[in-house]
Order: structure tokens, then sequence, then C-alpha cells
């Protein structure tokens, strides 16, 4: 059953600053869904291409905290010709 | 943004500061205890509830805040009376504290049958903004403090000085020090009792606190909230993504079950089901059952 809001914290939730920190967190929480999301599509193009080098991809994933870097990753390893490169990319 | 309910700061500092603020509102109240206010089930709840000697006698003291106009307040504030009487077989004073500047409604509330009176009901009101902020500051009424930009004469000055007065108070307890200064900054952008550039004057005062309030219970609730709406947006949009790449027959199904899905995990088990989906009957059925679960 879903309690009513009572006075204060209706004022709370309404209240900017409140407001601006749940959409600080939304953002977080977005942006962190697309890093896992990026990081899981590494491992599942790696596991494809070079099941050997999953562990590699694992870490490199969770090293990379910038999204762009993360996708340029996915991109090469998925465009590497052999596992070398592959490896080489993982592993920078 | 979640309607989700928790129990916000300021029931812990009316809990914490009944004592001092019951008397300052009720002339001659001497607090005892905080009443159960549970037996009431929500909507139909009081705001607060204390038992208090008052006039050398126990009596049931109880407290509604209104932040605006509302019609429906003296009958819901009739059935909490009632209930208390019932409950604690003593005399209940009724009071509704209005926040901010609006209609109010006049006591005593009379239920007539023609020209018969059936019931009169007396309470008493109370308009923060008649209240005089400075009195409460050269009082050192810190209990009152953070309802302080709510009141007549709240100035730059007055609230500056009732700032530094939490500061000191609670030096040693960041915890309150945030929930205080949290609700004195709500209260403080809902006024409109203090002038604008007295309130630009406070407001960057409030910014040097703005890491402890981020430390505030309630503020992390809800930045958490956000956090985790941001996440199901995230995974409805791959799921979405995902179904339209495989099955894109199923596109509008699709939809409107990532639409009524709240939970990330089960998104993201919709996710690696229809990844792995052998074909469109397989992923249908992971779609409906999405919106059972």
């Amino acid at each position: 059953m879903e309690e009513e809001l009572d006075v204060f914290d209706r004022l709370l939730i309404e209240d900017p600053f409140v407001r601006k920190q749940w959409a600080k967190g939304f953002a977080e929480g977005f942006t962190e869904s697309i890093k896992k999301t990026a990081r899981s599509g590494l491992v599942d193009v790696v596991i494809t291409r070079f099941p050997t080098l999953v562990e590699l991809a694992e870490q490199r994933g969770d090293r990379v905290e910038n999204i762009d870097v993360l996708l340029e990753v996915i991109r090469l390893v998925a465009a590497a010709p052999n596992e070398a490169i592959a490896r080489f990319i993982l592993s920078t | 943004m979640s309607q989700q309910p928790y129990d916000s700061s300021i029931k812990a500092i009316f809990k914490e500061d009944a004592p001092g603020i019951v008397p300052l509102l009720l002339e001659g109240a001497i607090f005892i205890d905080e009443l159960d206010i549970e037996v009431l089930r929500p909507p139909m709840r009081a705001d607060r509830a204390f038992r208090i000697i008052y006039k050398g006698k126990s009596h049931a003291f109880q407290l509604e805040f209104q932040t605006n106009e509302d019609e429906e307040i003296e009958y819901r504030v009739l059935v909490y009376h009632t209930v208390l009487l019932k409950d604690y077989r003593l005399p209940v004073i009724s009071m509704i504290i209005y926040l901010f500047k609006s209609n109010v409604v006049e006591s005593p509330f009379r239920e007539m049958s023609g020209d018969e009176n059936l019931l009169t009901f007396h309470y008493r009101v109370v308009r923060l903004w008649t209240l005089d902020a400075r009195q409460y500051v050269q009082a050192q009424e810190i209990c009152m403090y953070t309802l302080l930009p709510a009141m007549k004469n709240a100035d730059a000055q007055v609230l500056l000085q009732a700032i530094d007065g939490l500061v000191e108070r609670f030096k040693e307890n960041e915890t309150k020090l945030a929930q205080r200064l949290l609700w004195l900054s709500t209260f403080l952008r809902r006024s409109d009792m203090v002038a604008l550039e007295d309130k630009q004057r406070v407001e960057e005062r409030l910014d040097t606190f703005e890491q402890l309030l981020e430390q505030d219970e309630f503020v992390r609730k809800q930045r958490a909230l956000g956090e985790e709406a941001g996440e199901v947006k995230e995974a409805r949009r791959i799921l979405v993504r995902v179904v339209n790449r495989r099955f894109p027959s199923l596109s509008e199904l699709v939809q409107q079950r990532a639409a009524h899905t709240t939970r990330v995990e089960t998104l993201h088990e919709a996710i690696d089901s229809i990844i792995d989906a052998p074909d469109e009957a397989a992923a249908r059925f992971i779609l409906n059952f999405l919106s059972a679960s």
C-alpha cells in the first residue's frame, strides 16, 4: 500500500537542492548502466572472436571509466585481424 | 521523481526538539512524551501528537502542518482529534500550523443541523509568518531555527546568526547539523518572508555546507533513487534496442513491457534472455513474462 507523503516529505522532495541531487544520481545511474553494458559488450565480442582473451577483456573493461574509450576498444577489437592485435588493444 | 515515502529528517528533529518546541507553540504546556500516531492508518494519520501537561492536567497535543490552503483540513483534524481522544482518553488540544502564507481556517468548526448545533470543535491555528524570527534568535530557541525563514523579520542578519548558532550547537554532530541546515535551506527557498537580497546572502552561506548537506540521509536516499531511475532508463533503452534488432515484429510489445518494468535487475535478465532467445516465440514469451513479474 502506498503511503501518502506527509507535508515535510513533500517539501523536501520538491526542494531544488534535493531535486538536483536526484538528477545527479539519475545521470550517474544512467552513465554507469551504459558502462556496464559496454563492458559486457566488450566481453561478448571477445568471447565470440578471441575466447582466450576473455579475462584480459574483463580487466580492460573494469579499468576504463570513459565510455567513449570503452566503445572505441570494442570497435577496435571487433575489427582486429588476429589475436595478437586484439591482445595488444586490450593490454593498452 | 519517486514518490516513495521516507521518514523525513524533520521527524527526527521534531521528536528530539519536542520538549522545547511544544511550550513555544502552546504557552504553559509541559512536554511529557510522544504519542503513537501509527494507530491511525495512512492517509488518515496526524502529523504529530504528544502527551503534555497543560494547566496542571494531562492532555494530548496534536499538531497538523499545512503548506497551503486545504478545505478538508478541519475534517481531518477532527478525525485525528476524535481518534486520539478515544485511544488516550485525554482532552486533546489540536493545532494547525500553517508553514507558508495562505488562507487559513478559523476555529471553531461547527457541525449544524439547521439551527441545531450538533458539534463545536475548537482548535488552535498558528501562522508561522506572524511569529517573529528575531525573538527566537534573541532567546536562542535553537529548536525553532529551522522554521525561521518562514517567519516575519527573518532577514539575513537573523538567519546568518541562526546558522552560526546551529553550527555551534551541533559542531560535534554533523548528522544533526546537516538535518537542520537542510531544513533551514528548504524553508528559505520556499518562503516569501525573506527579501531576495537577504535570501541570496543566506544561500551563499548555506552553499558552503553543500558537501555536508549531500550526506544527509534523505538527500542520499533521493540520490540513490535517482541513480536507480537512471539505470532503469538505460536498461529499458537497451532492451528495446536488442528486441528491435533481433525481433522487429515485437517492437511495439517491448515498448509496452519495458515501460512497465521498474526493476533494473529484471530488465537486465530480460536483455540476456532475449539475446539468447532461439526464436520469436521464445522472445514473446519472455516479454509477456516480464509484464507478469
